[in-house]
């Protein structure tokens, strides 16, 4: 149960969205953008965050559905998990991600921006937008932005406040590539992720994703780098990957940091072997 | 009676409250709401341990709707099943994270809820208690600093004043010295697990109003009715008779709604608004934190055996972690001392159990009262002590299974009748689980397969004067109503004691109406319906109240039909001769009184009665722990199969396995059904539950989130079978077997995985972490 009262706006239109936001803003009210709401309503709940107006994304259009045009694939940062794994066929390692975030029901009402910007250290359905190097719209008081994805979240960045995301468009070269992707949690499949890798190869190079074990999702150019060093062993690179980290290793009731090495160690061997294997 | 064979008793019945239930049409607490009922919320802590400075109300009267607002000095009476500790709202100081400190009443729930987010407390934290073991060792930090002057409820309990000793049972049996002379053998293992929660699908709730008269009505979620009627009575200096509890039906409980906690918070907020029926429903994290939990423990086992694997002795130390408040705990630190040794017979037995208080949330009664808890420390030792001595695990429990002529740890002599055949059940397992000797197999994909096995035993911890009744009245079509204080929380009870009645009756089960609804008003007492207790205590009271109705039936049918009462018997709904059975008359000609053709009428309405209590229960002699704990004891065996992955050290469990001596299976497919929800139970707290906590002793995942319970998913096969030794006592022999599912799967669980990854896994749960750790060790 919320106990607060709270203002609710569902606008037509993204440049709607915005003014809404902004005359919000004017009055001194702070505003959140709205999709699924499991993170929202929970957090509400829980007493963490109190706004004064939530605005839905999910009655706009631009942030509906997804377009399968010439070179790419256009998905609306309100399509829900469940609408990927259902519909988006052509984006194998996004569906593998989504189907295995949360339940079924949960699915049905996680937005893709919902997650992406979701407040906790996972935000998966973020990596298969990084290892594509995905273009974000973002929406702003300057108006419609297209940016690039790694940066615009590089180091578990979010959007600013008042910004808001529109959609991702992924070249459906890029989005149909060869892909690993292996998730592990601390017992039951439906845990958030202690350590969660993946990894697409194209034109030879290995390009990869975590989450899990750090505070946010992220790609690393260096890791990538060293991943792709066939000077080194499979366990060599692993191991020299690990060490090049962005951040320490998460150490929490999940899992702690040495365990976490342990699992992502096994994963990224496993990948490489797996595309080793492949290719 | 002459034997016939049984008719009702022994065969499949579909449980009465079964369609209601897969309809989505039973009602609980919670989903009944009635006008003006005001909302109470719960403000509860912050912190584990912390002094109270101040409390501050006067910002909640901001918030519309609000009515009133209660804490701690409202009502600062001590009060608690077994040792009086705990206030219902914190007074001075918050002992865990979570307890209530104030209630606010508004109109709305969310108007309630916003005003106790109002309310400002200034806390000065203290150090805390994060473990038993701490508890024990650090006497420095004091959870209850007046222990001493608190009121102990029952006989039998040993707080200790100036410690956090809540309780403290000895066992003293035979000649220690003796018994580790003569071992050949000896395996020394410390086990520990943390608190863990009941799950329960329905959250704990309760109604309360106060009427004009002063009469108090409660209507709550509990497995003891009539126990919240005795504790808000003695408690509130209330009559007993002008208090009404009723209970509806319960979606769960698992000993965790045996507590008297909420009822006490409803009144105090009915009262705070004159009476008013008020609603007090927990929320999900409440119901995880703030209520009782599941008792956490650290245990030192030590046992000898000579080379033939003969045991020859056992020491234990228990520290049960009770949490803030002792409630079951101190009951339960009892339960796992009077079985401490298993179903084994060992003539040395040394045991101190205790009860701590830790500043972790509070600790009440779970399946099993201790039992899965001692379980696991001992089934884990015994397969210590088999690799020792290099022997099968199942012939090291054969040969020392306990059997009629023995006695248990506080050396009450067993029988056939009171204890069952455990070397039955070893055997019925190993068939099974196709069980052989032979060790792990490797999978193809290099994973290992192992069955991993337990023995368990449990009496039931009542006390020496628990009962049940039965009321039965008849309908003029001459079929039945059984009334009784049993509460149905899923287990099936109600079916099984109209399986019972129909079968004494011989009468149509259609033909028995069970009430679900339990009223402390209209239905006889029931001690509570806890500790597997019910098929037995109120199975005898409905073969009583049979017996009743069938000599009343008798005593008019013989002026009836002109006959002694001898001449005659009762079945399918009629009177009759017994050598000339087409001498009869329609029971339901009888019930409402028989009239005679020529009108007038003889008998007057016919009411069965019968209740039960159970017999020579004696308190522990507090020094050497002698004394009958309880009435019988069940055995059985469990097996577990894993699938181990030895390079990540994941596993799934592939096969669970219970061989339950019942006594009499009264409903096979009831039977079965708790059996398999028992190994559930008891798989899902020992590879994933418990509650984490930080430095502060502050619980990280009161949550479905972080909380982690065994998905539909990670279910593995369950295979279950009997044995059938009666309890000549029992209604047609039955045991209880409510509990017994739960008992040895964690201990089955770890053995299994101890001897697929070859490390000693000696505590829960066992996450495939654990598993890193401990092979880590062994390599370093
Ligand atoms: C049972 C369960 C299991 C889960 N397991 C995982 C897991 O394994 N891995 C994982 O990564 N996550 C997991 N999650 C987290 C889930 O992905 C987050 O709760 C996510 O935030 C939900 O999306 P939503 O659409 O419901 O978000 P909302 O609650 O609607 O919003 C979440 C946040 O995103 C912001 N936001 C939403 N839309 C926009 C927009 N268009 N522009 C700008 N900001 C926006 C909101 O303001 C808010 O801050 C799990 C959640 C549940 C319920």
């Amino acid at each position: 149960m919320i106990s607060f009262d709270f203002l609710y706006f569902r606008p037509k239109s993204v440049h709607e969205a915005l003014q809404i936001y902004q005359d919000l803003s004017h009055e001194g009210l702070q505003a959140v953008f709205y999709n699924g709401g499991t993170e929202i309503i929970s957090r509400a709940r829980a007493g963490e965050v109190q706004p004064d107006a939530v605005i839905d994304m999910k009655g706009i259009a631009d942030c509906q559905g997804y377009r399968d045009e010439a070179e790419w694939i256009t998905i609306g940062a309100a399509v829900t998990l469940s609408n990927i794994t259902d519909e988006i066929n052509c984006f194998p390692l996004m569906q593998r991600i989504a189907k295995e975030i949360a339940t079924r029901n949960a699915r049905n009402k996680i937005s893709i921006a919902g997650n992406v910007l979701s407040s906790l250290n996972y935000r998966e359905a973020l990596l298969p937008f990084l290892l594509t190097d995905s273009v974000a719209v973002v929406a702003g008081p300057a108006g419609i932005k297209e940016e690039n994805t790694a940066a615009l979240f590089a180091n578990g960045s979010r959007l600013e406040p008042g910004k808001l995301l529109v959609q991702f468009k992924t070249e459906k070269e890029r989005a149909g590539a060869n892909y690993f992707f292996k998730k592990k949690t601390k017992q039951s499949a439906v845990n958030y992720p202690i350590a969660t890798l993946c990894a697409m190869k194209r034109e030879g190079k290995i390009t990869a994703g975590f989450s899990g074990i750090c505070t946010f999702p992220f790609k690393d150019a260096k890791i990538d780098r060293i991943l792709n060093d066939h000077a080194l062993t499979i366990s060599a690179r692993a191991e020299e990957a690990i060490a090049h980290l962005p951040e320490k290793m998460v150490n929490d009731f999940h899992a702690s940091a040495g365990y976490r090495h342990f699992v992502l160690e096994q994963l990224l061997i496993e990948m490489l072997e797996h595309f080793e294997e492949v290719s | 009676m002459t034997e016939r064979p049984l008719s009702v008793v022994g065969h499949f019945v579909t449980r009465v409250d079964g369609y209601d239930k897969a309809y989505g049409r039973t009602k609980y607490t919670a989903d009944v709401s009635l006008p003006e009922t005001l909302h109470v919320q719960m403000l509860t802590s912050p912190y584990a341990h912390a002094k109270i400075n101040h409390i501050d109300t006067s910002r909640i009267w901001d918030v519309q709707g609000v009515r009133a607002v209660v804490t701690g000095n409202d009502f600062p009476i001590r009060v608690g099943p077994l040792v009086a500790d705990r206030m219902p709202l914190a007074v001075d100081k918050v002992r865990y994270y979570g307890e209530p400190v104030a209630l606010v009443i508004a109109n709305k729930p969310h108007q309630a809820k916003a005003a106790c987010n109002k309310i400002k407390v200034s806390y000065e934290q203290l150090p805390v208690i994060n473990s038993p073991q701490e508890a024990m060792q650090n006497e420095s930090v004091l959870i209850h600093e007046q222990l001493n002057d608190y009121k102990l409820q029952v006989e039998g309990i040993c707080a200790v004043p100036n410690t956090n000793i809540a309780n403290h049972t000895k066992i003293r049996k035979g000649d220690m010295e003796k018994g580790w002379k003569n071992s050949d053998k000896i395996v020394e293992a410390e086990f520990s697990f943390s608190p863990s929660d009941h799950a329960a699908l329905e959250t704990r709730a309760v109604r309360a109003e106060i009427l004009p008269d002063g009469r108090v009505m409660i209507y709550t979620s509990s497995q003891g009715p009539f126990y919240v009627k005795k504790l808000l009575s003695q408690f509130l200096k209330i009559d007993e008779g002008k208090i009404s509890v009723q209970t509806s039906m319960l979606g769960g409980a698992f000993g965790g709604k045996g507590c008297v906690q909420l009822e006490f918070l409803a009144y105090l907020a009915s009262k705070a608004v004159g009476g008013k029926m008020v609603r007090l429903v927990n929320s999900r994290e409440q119901d995880m934190v703030t209520s009782p939990v599941h008792i956490g423990l650290h245990a030192k086992v030590k046992l000898g055996a000579d080379s033939a694997g003969k045991l020859q002795a056992a020491s234990y130390e228990f520290l049960f972690d009770g949490g803030a408040y002792s409630d079951m705990g101190a009951g339960i630190s009892k339960a796992g001392a009077v079985d401490c040794t298993g179903p084994y017979k060992i003539d040395n037995v040394h045991c101190d159990s205790y009860c701590m208080y830790t500043n972790h949330p509070y600790a009440t009664s779970f399946r099993g009262f201790g039992h899965p808890e001692q379980a696991f420390a001992m089934e884990r030792t015994m397969d210590m002590l088999a690799k020792e001595l290099a022997m099968d695990p199942l012939e090291l429990r054969m040969i020392n299974a306990i059997k009629p002529g023995d006695t248990t740890p506080t050396q009450v002599h067993l029988n056939a009748s009171n204890l069952g055949d455990l070397p039955s059940c070893l055997r019925k397992l190993k068939t099974l689980t196709d069980y052989k000797e032979t060790k792990s197999k490797i999978t193809k994909e290099g994973k290992i397969r192992t069955i991993g096995i337990s023995a368990f035993w449990k009496t039931s911890s009542t006390p020496p004067n628990a009962t049940a009744g039965v009321i039965l009245t008849f309908n003029t079509d001459g079929s039945i109503n059984l009334n009784c204080g049993a509460v149905e929380l899923g287990q099936g009870s109600k079916t099984v004691l109209a399986q019972i009645l129909a079968e004494r009756l011989q009468m149509d089960m259609k033909k028995i109406n069970v009430t679900f609804e339990v009223s402390t008003e209209y239905d006889p007492h029931q001690w509570k319906t806890v500790a597997s207790s019910t098929t037995y205590l109120a199975g005898r009271a409905v073969l009583a109240a049979a017996d009743d109705i069938i000599r009343q039936l008798k005593q008019i049918g013989s002026v009836a039909l002109r006959c002694s009462p001898d001449d005659l018997n009762v079945g399918q709904r009629l009177i009759y001769l017994k050598d000339s059975p087409e001498y009869n008359m329609k029971i339901k000609d009888v019930v409402v009184a028989y009239k005679y053709p020529n009108g007038n009428s003889v008998g007057g309405l016919v009411i069965g009665k019968g209740s039960h209590v159970v017999r020579h229960l004696t308190p522990l002699d507090p020094h050497t722990g002698f004394g009958k704990p309880g009435p019988q004891w069940t055995v059985g065996a469990q097996a577990v199969e894993t699938e181990y992955d030895p390079k990540t050290h994941a596993y799934r469990i592939i096969k669970a396995a219970t061989v339950l001596d019942a006594g009499k299976v009264i409903n096979p497919a009831l039977a079965i059904g708790q059996m398999r929800g028992g190994m559930y139970l008891g798989l899902s707290w020992a590879s994933r539950e418990s509650f984490s906590f930080d430095e502060q002793a502050i619980v990280c995942n009161p949550s479905f989130r972080s909380y982690d319970v065994m998905r539909i998913q990670d279910h593995p096969d369950y295979l279950v079978d009997f044995v059938e030794t009666p309890l000549v006592d029992g209604p047609y022999g039955a045991r209880g077997i409510g509990e017994y599912g739960v008992i040895g799967m964690a201990g089955a669980l770890a053995n299994s995985l101890s001897q697929a990854s070859s490390c000693n896994i000696n505590q829960l749960p066992i996450i495939p972490e654990t598993i890193w750790k401990l092979t880590k060790g062994d390599k370093q």
